[in-house]
Order: C-alpha cells, then structure tokens, then sequence
C-alpha cells in the first residue's frame, strides 16, 4: 500500500485542490462553454466577436444578428482553410509524414469535419498514415453470404474467406472497411494478441486529397503485402465514393483513427466538411 | 487521454522539479499529466478573458470533450496558440502551478 504522506501523494492532493477550484472559477465564469463542451463532442469558439455575442448576453437582439453574421464567415472561411491545409500539405508529400505533419493534419482534419481523428491513439499506431490503396472486393460478411447480396459494387468480386478479423458484426462494416499492413506494426509479432482487439473493426478516417472527399471506414483486414508497393487496401463502396483506383494511377490517400466521446455515434460512410454554422449555434 | 501541445508549450520547468523529486516513472507521469491538464484549463479561463476583453481580433480556439464518464476533464487541440498572447501567459501559469507545488 503506497503511503499518502509521500512526495507524490501531497503533490497530487494540492494539484487536486487547485484543479476544483479552477473549475469551478470556469464554471461560474464560464457557463456555456462548460455545457456546450459537456453537450458536444466538439465545440468550436470562433473568436472574439462570437463570444462576446454568446458570453455577453447584454447586447442589444440587433447587434446579436450583425455578430452572428460575423461569425459565420470567419468560421467558414477558417473550415475551409483547414480542409485546404490539410490538402496542400499532403499533395505535396511523397514521403512518410513526420511527427508534426500528422499532428497538424489531425488538427486541421478535426475542425475541418467535426470530429476527432489522430494518429496515435493510446499509443497505438498504423504502420503508416499516409499511402496508396489497391482494390479489395467484397468479404464474407457472415455465414451463407454471397456476391449477389451485396448491393453495390459487385463487378470488383468476392474474396475467397475471410477477413482477418472474422465476420463483420454488420453490413456498413463490410461497405466501408480497409486493409491496413498490421503484420508490418512493429510489435504486432509479439503482441499480436492483444493488439488484434484494438484494431479489429475500428473506425478510421480515409481521406483522398486530390478531392477532398472522406469516409468514415472500420479496419475490416489485413495487408497488402509489401511487395504489392501498397500500403492499404478499401473496399469496392470505399474506392469508389473516394475516386480512388488501383493499377497504374495509384491513389494515395490519409489514414487517422476516429477518437473522442462521439465515436460510438459517428456512422460509417461518407462525411462532408462540417457545416460551420452549427458549430456556432452549438455554443450560442 | 492526448495532449496536442506545441512542443514550446511543454511545461518543462514542472518537468524538471517533478524528476528530481523521486518519484516512479508512473507517479510521474501521472503528476505530469495533471499539471498539464491544470495549465489547459487555465489556459482556456484566460483565452476567454481576453476574449472578453476584445472586439478588434478573431482568434480561433478548439475544445475536444475527449471523456466520456467525467465532466471536468476536458482536452483541446490548438496549433494558433502562437497567434495569441498565450506563450507568456503558459510561462505565467506555470510558474504559479510550480510556486503551488513547491509551497503550501
């Protein structure tokens, strides 16, 4: 049993009370942002003319409409230059992206939609973030499926087993999966079995620069080989919502895993720049 | 839990202190994590301050609710800190998280 009178233990009970009182000063201060950040999983305060406008609550009903205004088109204007950074860096990276660059783009990528992506999660990681993708066919979904159940994109086939994670638990799994190199993970041959749980099924952002357009995906196989010169392999719906083809016009595009409160909640499938305007009345 | 701060944002005098305290790795660490968790939310008490205080600027300012069973803790991601009069203030509130661990 530790002792409470230790070094860490008086540190932690003063770090403590200091922390409650902070809050509670936030609180008192502060109360909408406290419940727009308890209601929403991501919340966006656009500077200083929205909070003035939201905080305040002393102006006039007709200088509230000319601030909300204000906000609107700064905040649009900030989403897309967030989605236009992101885009720039990565049409300009042919190599691995270093450390800062992922922090960035998840920075960018999470204003830009709305949601929480990163590139290291509970210190898990892909082997790579960013690379080209090879066309997969469709995946046995369950015992008895076959090819024609599937309603889409059938011309790609039907693999001849399994995934590596079993059967999907549903069929927007199956629609929207990736394959992503977990044998070339760095400890994965020692800890495979515990690793495997983690990434089985979870959900990642797939982003194609050259278009901006992005999916919500789950990690539903593993591979390419190396050998292929690939680095992920999408679904035949994923491939083609994305524009992306296989063979000699290779498509490159980024992968970043879905984190934050809200990642029960976010469907599988296609997402679009998020509508700056609820991000205002979010905290309004 | 992750913490995106930029690299000078790192508290790295409470780092120091912290370190030669003998402490384990993960008592450490731990302290750590709730100091910066600390400077966060004075970070952003302050941010709304100043907020406050101004009509001439835009800044803008992302909060991610990243836990899902505790109200209080919270996290955000900011790579426009540099745009705003917060590389002082970090250094401020630092100093008075380190003055707080040091004194009673």
């Amino acid at each position: 049993m530790k002792n409470k009178k230790s070094p860490y233990h008086q540190y932690k009970s003063k770090l403590r009370k200091h922390h409650q009182k902070a809050i509670k000063r936030l609180k008192k201060s502060y109360p909408v942002v406290i419940d727009s950040v308890k209601n929403n999983s991501l919340v966006t305060i656009g500077g200083a003319l929205m909070v003035s406008g939201g905080l305040g609550g002393a102006a006039s009903s007709g200088n509230n409409l000319g601030k909300e205004i204000v906000m609107v088109q700064e905040n649009q204007k900030t989403s897309q230059n967030d989605l236009k950074n992101a885009q720039d860096k990565l049409l300009n990276s042919e190599a691995d992206l270093s450390e800062e660059t992922l922090k960035e783009l998840s920075f960018n990528l999470s204003k830009a939609y709305g949601l929480t992506f990163t590139h290291n999660l509970d210190n898990k990681r892909l082997n790579t973030n960013w690379g080209y993708f090879g066309q997969e066919q469709h995946l046995y979904r369950w015992p008895g499926d076959n090819l024609s159940s599937h309603i889409q994109e059938t011309d790609h086939g039907m693999a001849p087993g399994k995934g590596a994670f079993g059967y999907f638990d549903n069929a927007e799994q199956e629609k929207y999966y990736i394959a992503t190199q977990l044998h070339l993970i760095p400890d994965w041959n020692d800890n495979w079995s515990t690793l495997k749980p983690f990434y089985r099924f979870r959900k990642v952002l797939v982003y194609n620069p050259v278009n901006n357009k992005a999916v919500i995906a789950t990690i539903g196989d593993a591979g390419p080989a190396k050998w292929t010169g690939k680095q992920f392999g999408g679904s035949p719906e994923l491939m083609a919502y994305l524009n992306m083809v296989d063979g000699s016009q290779k498509s490159k595009a980024l992968v970043l895993f879905l984190d934050g409160s809200e990642y029960d909640d976010v469907p599988l499938g296609p997402i679009s720049n998020k509508d700056s305007s609820n991000l205002i009345t979010s905290i309004l | 839990m992750t913490f995106f701060y930029e690299p000078e944002f790192t508290p790295k005098k409470i780092e120091l202190f912290l370190s030669t305290n003998n402490l384990s790795n993960e008592e450490m660490q731990d302290l750590y994590n709730h100091t910066k968790h600390l400077i966060l939310i004075r970070l952003v008490e302050n941010y709304l301050e100043h907020l406050d205080s101004k009509s001439d600027k835009v800044y803008f300012l992302s909060i991610v609710h990243r836990h899902k069973n505790s109200n209080e803790v919270f996290d955000f991601i900011s790579t426009k800190v540099s745009s705003v009069p917060f590389k002082e203030k970090f250094a401020e509130i630092e100093e008075e998280i380190l003055s707080i661990l040091i004194n009673d």
